[in-house]
Formats: C-alpha cells, structure tokens, sequence
C-alpha cells in the first residue's frame, strides 16, 4: 500500500538528511550522491509496507542507499557526466569559513579512499554514532569485523592524513 | 590537532549540511514529481539476507521451481572469476541468498542480469 502524500513527506523529512550525510562519507560526486538519495527514497516509497513496518528504518535505508548509490555510480560512468568531485551538496552555513570546508572535504576524500566496509564502517561510527552491534546490523557483519573495519580505517586515515599534512 | 579530533569535526560539519527545511522540501518535490511519473513501480532489491523468500508473480516460477546456483557455478556460467561474482552480489547486482557461510544465486537471476548488462553494453 503506498503512503498518503503526508506521511511520505514526514519521513522523507526525517530521513532524507541521514541518508545524505551517510552517502557523503562514500561518494564525492555531488550528483552521482544525489541520484542514489532520491533512488533510496523512491525504493522506501515502493516498499511502503514494509519500511513502516520497521521501528528503525535506517538499517533498511542504508542498506539501500549503498546498492543504489552503487548504481548510480554505473550509471555516471556508463553517460559520461561527472560532476565537480569537490563541489558538496547542500547550502553553506554561516559558520562554515573555507578553511573549517577545506578540511572537512580533506577528511571526506581521505574516508572515500578507504576501501569499502572500512569506509562504511567508520561513516556510521562517526556521523551517527551508533554502536558497534548497531554497525554490525547495518553492514550484516560480526561485531569483530566492524572492530577490525574501525581499527584498519583509523590506521589508514592516519597514514593518509599526515601524507596530506606532509605534502601541504 | 589528533586524528580522531579531525574526523569528528567533519562528523559533526557534516552533520549540519541538508538541515535546511527549504531545501528537504524542494528535494522532496523533486522525489514526488520522479514518483508521479512512474505510476507503475517496477522495484529492482537485492534478496542478499532479505528474511522472507520473494513472492512470485503472476508468470514468475513459483520458488520450489527456481534452481539456485552456487558462486562457482555462476562464475562457470559467467566466465568470470569467483570473486566477481561476490563482488556482484554484495554490490547488489546479483540477487543472491545467504545459507550459512555461502550464497545462492537464483539462476534466472543470472540470466536477468546478463541479460540486462548485455542490453547496456549495445547502448554504449
């Protein structure tokens, strides 16, 4: 059963940001971030019955939002279009002078470089800080392997961070 | 500043980013216009640890009909190694279905697919 426009636009409101903010932490091609959000939402509006039936849909919509963004990361390849890599979505705040900007996309760029799990992992840690069994859910892994993920990708991060300070 | 400093930084400058409630509502319009075209949904979800089994459609083979394929075997099938196939299948491109340690790959799935990419490959 598809959802009043109502309730669609309540849990649009709800998610839409979270899911957003996760997808940054993988994807720096702003529209390639874009096409993957609106997939996962469409898919969460196709599958109504079974996202409202959930208590916490983020799992669901993280778990989505990666295949789709997969897709979408095909789909660019395969026409051709490549957005701005360092051009990031969403309306600058007051707050957020160049250099706060430059070193946030310093960091993302770093977490896009690990590999996949690793940079799942440490995006749901970071962004949302969830737990470990939480992560674990999320990803379908052992609570080990999101130990191991966390530890790999902070090791990673450190080397490619100081490489970055080193060569700037 | 640490490392750990940095990264919770971004996390929490990332978190201000799409808090505007102008622009969720312009998202969200452009979300209900996509919707409003596609009147009949044509939903394409991985089974990878889905908990039920997917319900077969009118003209679907119903599920004791289906043959599952082993990695191995797709990948025969495929001509391609046997991590392509995972790759495929937790990128999820390939259906698949979790028993215990390993997957299965509903065969017509494979063939949807190769005949989907097959598809793709000629608009190139």
């Amino acid at each position: 059963m598809a959802p009043t426009s109502v309730e669609f636009a309540r849990f649009f409101t709800q998610w839409d940001p979270h899911v957003r903010r996760y997808l940054i932490w993988l994807e720096g091609d702003s529209g390639v971030l874009d096409d993957a959000a609106q997939e996962t939402m469409i898919a969460a509006h196709q599958y109504w019955d079974r996202v409202s039936s959930l208590e916490n849909p983020k799992a669901w919509l993280f778990k989505v939002a990666q295949q789709r963004l997969s897709k979408a990361r095909t789909a660019r390849l395969r026409h051709g279009i490549s957005t701005d890599p360092h051009e990031l979505p969403g309306r600058v705040g007051h707050r957020d002078g160049l250099a706060q900007r430059e070193e946030r996309l310093t960091i993302l760029d770093a977490v896009r470089k690990l590999p996949q799990q690793q940079a799942t992992a440490i995006a749901l840690q970071l962004q949302f800080d969830h737990p470990l069994s939480e992560i674990a859910e999320i990803m379908g892994i052992s609570t080990g392997s999101v130990k191991t993920h966390l530890h790999h990708a902070r090791a990673t991060l450190e080397t490619l961070l100081t490489d970055v300070d080193g060569a700037a | 500043m640490n490392i750990e400093d940095r990264l919770q930084n971004a996390a929490r400058a990332v978190g201000e980013l799409w808090s505007d409630p102008v622009d969720t509502a312009e998202r969200l319009c452009r979300v209900q216009e996509r919707l409003a075209q596609q009147p009949v949904p044509t939903p394409v979800e991985s089974t990878l640890h889905r908990a039920t089994p997917p319900k077969p459609s009118a003209g679907e083979r119903p599920l004791s009909e289906v043959a599952f394929l082993t990695v191995a075997e797709v990948a025969s099938v495929m001509r391609v190694s046997k991590m392509t196939v995972y790759k495929l299948v937790h990128n999820g491109h390939l259906p698949a279905v979790r028993v215990g340690r390993s997957f299965r790959v509903p065969e017509n799935a494979v063939h949807e697919y190769l005949r989907e990419t097959y598809c793709e490959a000629e608009a190139l």
